[in-house]
């Protein structure tokens, strides 16, 4: 029986000592950070409602498991070398968010500063089909989120909807449009941007 | 000598496990049966990445949904189930006496698989919480909590009124892993599901909680299986106490802290990752322990009927070690700066649930069968193509992963290669790890088959024992028993 009473002890005492310097520890510290003031202005920016929809979608829909959005450090791989950051993030860039998207797992780009590098209009045709602008990639497409409709007598196809390449059109008489769920998840990815001038970061 | 155990208070082996044999045989059946689900939809994911039009217009089928509930299928519906019920037919042996009835648990069990169905649903539904590894919606997670509460306790009860006082290494391991499991579950899926903070610690719960539930629940859990095994079938016992101890002891502790080295490069404080780091390092003396303890335990006579067995729990032993030593290799400056973000620490993981506790349990499984059923398999010829069946589906679903992600690691390093090309040329990864998914499903299938065959042979026997109630007792005496080699 003193066997039992020591794991049970043992136990506690491990994990409750992991689990206090993991949480309890630094939690007064990161739930005290804020925003703060940059160059670009006051970092992170609180986000309005349409972005924060499109987090939550691409939240649902699981895209962290392939895209991370958190740029390593000089030296530890290539993140900064690649393009997809002018420096490492840091604590201070996920102020406000719940859950971090951080990724663990690199299948697609990072995102962390998305906003950068792609124009809303490549994301929309992006997001309808990824192998219109990348022949090579393994994403799969969210058509599900955009209306394809079978073109009106009298409207001239592709008039009301997306410029798409005929190749992937679903039809010749269809005309393809955004939902109101892909145009928050655009929002969302074209608000990805991680202030240059932090000074915590450099 | 019964009458003796009798006044004694301890049951003979037939009794433990005629008293826990419904609920065991019911946790191993619904385990596989979410190792079908499971393994199914991780063979989907593999297909959506080699074709990713492959049943692209269901909102609820992405690539991202279908992922994390695979994982919890597996998780919490497949390993934890096969652990939990080799661990209930184990420390009910080692006791000498188990539940007088095993309804509670058999409730416990059925409240379980709808917490991990409805864990399942909430995924595709879009309620995860987006956490990695602890993605379970809220009301998913507090039905498995209050679920595992209510089966430890009836598994972990033969412990506690237990008048054999002898408490042997595996029982230490079983009991520190279920109490692990509570103590990790509710710790991270309080802070994740309930307080919800924000920014950065959520992700350090996370990890704490997805590597601990790995670690010191379904590791922990399998290495008791291990002690537990060996030995009964070779006769030979571990080296030592004294290194079981310590092996025990610095697992316990150092795995404690350990997972969040995984952490490294991200926009973590350095003294946290530093930190996961050093516990990493010391991983060292578990390894060494635990491999040198275990070493002359697989020495030794093994008989016929125990050969699959043994060969079961030999592949679990070098998949703990192979598992051990690639983590803490992982974990040096220099490779983790290359293996951040790949597949590695995937394969690793896939290694501990389905090389390391997969093993075990069907070890325990196979050498089990018979006890509780009280007859030798007619068909035992045919485990070994189910034990060939797992050694090569852990190979092919683990090693392509292992591998992919350390070219994937020196690939990315070049910064003139594409990220997609990278995963272009790695495409074979995929195709073989769906081959090997199929091969476990199917080592684990034989075995649900082989419980549900010799439950209609119990029910036959039954209907028998009604017509020829004399010649019934014969067959099914101790001493038989004892002739069959299964007592």
């Amino acid at each position: 029986m003193n066997h039992i009473a020591l794991i049970v002890l043992g136990v506690f005492i491990s994990l409750g000592t992991s689990w206090f310097g993991l949480y309890v520890v630094p939690s007064s510290q990161y739930l005290s950070m804020d925003v703060v003031e940059t160059q670009e202005g006051f970092y992170p920016v609180k986000p309005d409602p349409m972005i924060e929809r499109g987090r939550e979608l691409y939240t649902e829909n699981g895209c962290v498991y392939c895209h991370t959005q958190h740029v390593r450090p000089a030296g530890f791989g290539t993140d900064i070398e690649r393009g997809f950051g002018a420096r490492r993030t840091t604590a201070q860039d996920y102020v406000g968010q719940s859950p971090a998207l951080l990724g663990q797992l690199r299948i697609g780009p990072d995102l962390t500063n998305l906003a950068s590098r792609r124009e809303k209009d490549w994301l929309v045709l992006h997001l309808y089909n990824p192998r219109i602008h990348s022949p090579e990639s393994n994403m799969p497409s969210y058509s599900y989120m955009f209306d394809e409709v079978e073109y009106r007598e009298g409207i001239p196809a592709g008039e009301e909807g997306l410029e798409i390449p005929t190749d992937f059109k679903p039809g010749a008489n269809y005309s393809v449009t955004p939902t109101p769920e892909l145009n928050a998840l655009v929002t969302y990815l074209t608000s990805l941007k991680a202030a240059d001038s932090l000074t915590e970061a450099k | 000598m019964e009458a003796d155990l009798k006044k004694s208070g301890i049951q003979t082996s037939a009794g433990v496990d005629a008293s826990s044999k419904s609920w065991v045989l019911f946790l191993w059946l619904s385990g596989a049966g979410w190792l079908c689900i499971g393994g199914l939809l991780a063979l989907l994911s593999d297909i959506k990445l080699v074709h990713p039009d492959f049943i692209s217009g269901c909102s609820w089928m992405t690539y991202g949904k279908i992922v994390p509930a695979s994982q919890l299928a597996i998780t919490y519906g497949f390993i934890s189930q096969f652990l939990l019920g080799a661990a209930v037919y184990v420390i009910a042996r080692l006791s000498g006496s188990a539940p007088q009835n095993s309804l509670l648990g058999l409730f416990g069990t059925v409240f379980w698989n709808i917490g991990v169905t409805l864990g399942v649903i909430g995924i595709f539904l879009g309620h995860t919480t987006g956490q990695l590894g602890m993605e379970a919606p809220r009301y998913a997670s507090s039905v498995l909590f209050i679920a595992f509460l209510i089966m430890a306790v009836w598994a972990l009860m033969p412990i506690l009124t237990s008048k054999n006082d002898k408490i042997y290494a595996s029982t230490w391991y079983l009991l520190a892993a279920m109490l692990c499991f509570t103590w990790v579950f509710f710790g991270g899926y309080y802070v994740i599901g309930w307080i919800q903070p924000e920014g950065i610690l959520g992700s350090v719960i996370a990890k704490w909680g997805a590597t601990n539930l790995l670690q010191l629940w379904i590791v922990l859990g399998s290495i008791g299986l291990i002690y537990y095994i060996t030995p009964k079938i070779t006769g030979s016992s571990p080296t030592s106490a004294s290194l079981a101890a310590l092996g025990f002891w610095t697992f316990l502790v150092f795995s404690s802290g350990a997972g969040v080295s995984e952490l490294r490069g991200g926009p973590f404080p350095q003294w946290l990752t530093a930190l996961g780091v050093v516990f990493k390092s010391f991983m060292i003396i578990p390894l060494l322990c635990i491999a040198l303890s275990l070493k002359s335990s697989f020495k030794g006579e093994v008989s016929t009927e125990n050969r699959i067995p043994y060969l079961f729990s030999a592949l679990s032993a070098v998949s703990l070690i192979s598992w051990m030593a690639l983590s803490w290799v992982s974990s040096c400056e220099f490779f983790a700066r290359y293996l951040s973000l790949t597949w590695f620490q995937q394969g690793l993981n896939d290694l501990a649930i389905f090389g390391v506790a997969g093993s075990a349990s069907l070890a325990v499984i196979f050498y089990s069968l018979p006890r509780l059923l009280g007859r030798s398999f007619c068909c035992s010829g045919f485990h070994w193509i189910a034990f060939i069946s797992q050694l090569a589906g852990v190979v092919l679903f683990t090693t392509p992963l292992i591998l992919g992600g350390v070219i994937q690691g020196l690939w990315m390093a070049q910064v003139d290669l594409d990220i997609n090309a990278v995963l272009t040329h790695l495409e074979w990864v995929y195709m073989i790890r769906g081959l090997g998914i199929l091969m476990i499903i199917g080592s684990a299938s034989y075995a649900a088959f082989i419980i549900k065959w010799s439950f209609y042979q119990s029910i036959r026997r039954g209907f028998e024992l009604i017509k020829n109630p004399v010649k019934q007792q014969q067959i099914e005496s101790p001493a038989n028993q004892a002739q069959e080699g299964i007592a």
